[in-house]
């Protein structure tokens, strides 16, 4: 069984047809070519597949595709554009990702975050990611990233 | 096999399917069914998408209040009616999931989950659930209790909790957020110096949050001394079996649950009610 989904996907509007029982990631994935949310656990555990359904921190693989028609999806990719989103920028200046599997999602938490709390605490920013796991860097460069955005934009 | 999928308004169309067809599930937020699916697990062969105002709701109602069984955790963590259980919600996955999963869902998660519905116990709480074309209450702790009938649940509704003060504690093996080695709900009243009603819940510890009536026994009637709370805390095995998985063995989460029990009361002692 298909069924017809329409929705907005960083921007632009998108309709397309889902199987019964299909995630919204494979939907990004597979139908729409949109790779910047990864594929981690399929089991909600990783925060890899961590975009944005009407501004609210989800998870791609655990989302029914069908239950976002009608909903604004936002993947990392809509904040790279045109210009690398200031995260981005400071996750490279901290050695915040090694193989970079998680930093899409970890990106997507963070701006999520920064979006609504601009002056997070350490503690703050520890909770928001503490559903994205990294395997490389021991978390510590991915914190000092996060708040060093915070610092310079509030500044800013 | 194909998945087929139903929307609906209408909680009677979802309650009746429910209980007609095993392969039927309610959608909640979707964090155990989605998973379930990408496990490959067979036994969901029907999703019903049930939408409805009622089901989202977080509002007083006479002598309570009353949570949609598909407000989020996020939704819970956002209505000041619902400060009772806003520690246990903060307690549940983490940012992403608590925008996703829903009380509801809460209440038949697989174990160790479940975190929610154990403060829910403590706090003596009912759940609504669709009858006909009206509603029903009963007591949540029997229909968890009631594996045999499978019913749609509208939400559940928290009784004014008078006097009674909720102590909450969750124990996990990664921080800051991880899944249930033991969770604690105890909601105790006192009166001169005497513990006048207890209500202890454990979730995590063997299968569905369950109410100890053991421990609630003996903390009923005297003072909270370390000796009653240590007696109280010798019961919680009675007529259970505490659940073993890759995360702990039942052995290791029945003594963790006597500490994190014992811990709990401890600062309850000190606390004024
Ligand atoms: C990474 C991860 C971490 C997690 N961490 C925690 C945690 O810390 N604590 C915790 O308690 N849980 C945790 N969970 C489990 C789960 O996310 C939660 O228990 C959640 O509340 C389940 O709700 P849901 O809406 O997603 O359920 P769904 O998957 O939608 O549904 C779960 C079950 O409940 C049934 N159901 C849903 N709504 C109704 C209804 N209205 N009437 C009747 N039946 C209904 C469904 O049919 C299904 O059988 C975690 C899950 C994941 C994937």
């Amino acid at each position: 069984m298909t069924t017809p989904v329409h929705f907005t996907h960083n921007g632009r509007p998108v309709s397309l047809f889902t199987e019964a029982g299909e995630s919204l990631l494979s939907l990004l994935r597979l139908k729409l070519g949109d790779q910047t949310p990864k594929y981690g656990c399929g089991q909600g555990g990783c925060g890899a597949c961590s975009v944005r359904i009407d501004g609210q921190l989800r998870l791609a693989c655990l989302t029914l595709a069908e239950t976002v028609d009608g909903a604004e999806v936002e993947t990392v990719a809509a904040l790279s554009a045109p210009n690398l989103d200031p995260l981005q920028e400071a996750f490279m200046d901290h050695f915040a990702a090694q193989c970079g599997y998680c930093t899409p999602g970890m990106i997507v938490a963070a701006r999520t975050l920064l979006d609504t709390n601009p002056r997070p605490s350490r503690d703050e920013v520890i909770e928001a990611i503490s559903g994205n796991l990294c395997r490389c860097t021991g978390y510590e460069p991915i914190i000092d990233a996060i708040l060093a955005v915070a610092a310079q934009e509030v500044s800013a | 096999m194909p998945i087929e999928i139903t929307r609906t308004d209408d909680p009677g169309l979802a309650a009746r399917l429910i209980a007609n067809d095993r392969g039927a599930y309610v959608m909640g937020g979707g964090t155990g069914l989605m998973r379930r699916i990408h496990e490959g697990d067979q036994a969901v062969r029907h999703l019903i998408l049930l939408s409805g105002p009622r089901l989202r709701q977080i509002a007083p109602e006479r002598g309570g209040f009353f949570i949609g069984a598909q407000a989020s955790m996020a939704d819970v963590l956002a209505a000041p009616e619902a400060r009772a259980l806003h520690q246990p919600a903060a307690s549940v996955g983490a940012p992403a999931l608590r925008n996703m999963a829903t009380v509801g869902g809460n209440l038949f998660a697989r174990p160790p989950y479940g975190d929610l519905t154990t403060a829910l116990l403590a706090l003596d709480a009912e759940a609504v659930t669709a009858s006909g074309s009206g509603e029903d209450r009963r007591p949540l702790a029997l229909l968890l209790e009631d594996r045999t009938t499978r019913r749609l649940v509208l939400g559940v509704f928290v009784p004014d909790q008078g006097g009674a003060r909720l102590h909450y504690t969750k124990m996990t093996r990664s921080h800051p957020r991880g899944a249930s080695i033991v969770t604690v709900a105890a909601s105790l009243a006192r009166s001169g110096g005497r513990v006048t009603m207890a209500r202890v819940a454990f979730g995590g510890l063997a299968g569905a949050p369950f109410r100890a009536s053991g421990v609630e026994r003996a903390l009923t009637g005297g003072p909270l001394g370390s000796e009653t709370i240590a007696t109280a805390a010798e019961r919680i095995g009675d007529g259970i079996t505490p659940m073993s998985d890759a995360l702990a063995s039942g052995w290791y989460r029945l003594e963790m649950a006597k500490i994190h029990l014992r811990r709990l009361l401890g600062t309850a002692q000190g606390s004024p009610s």
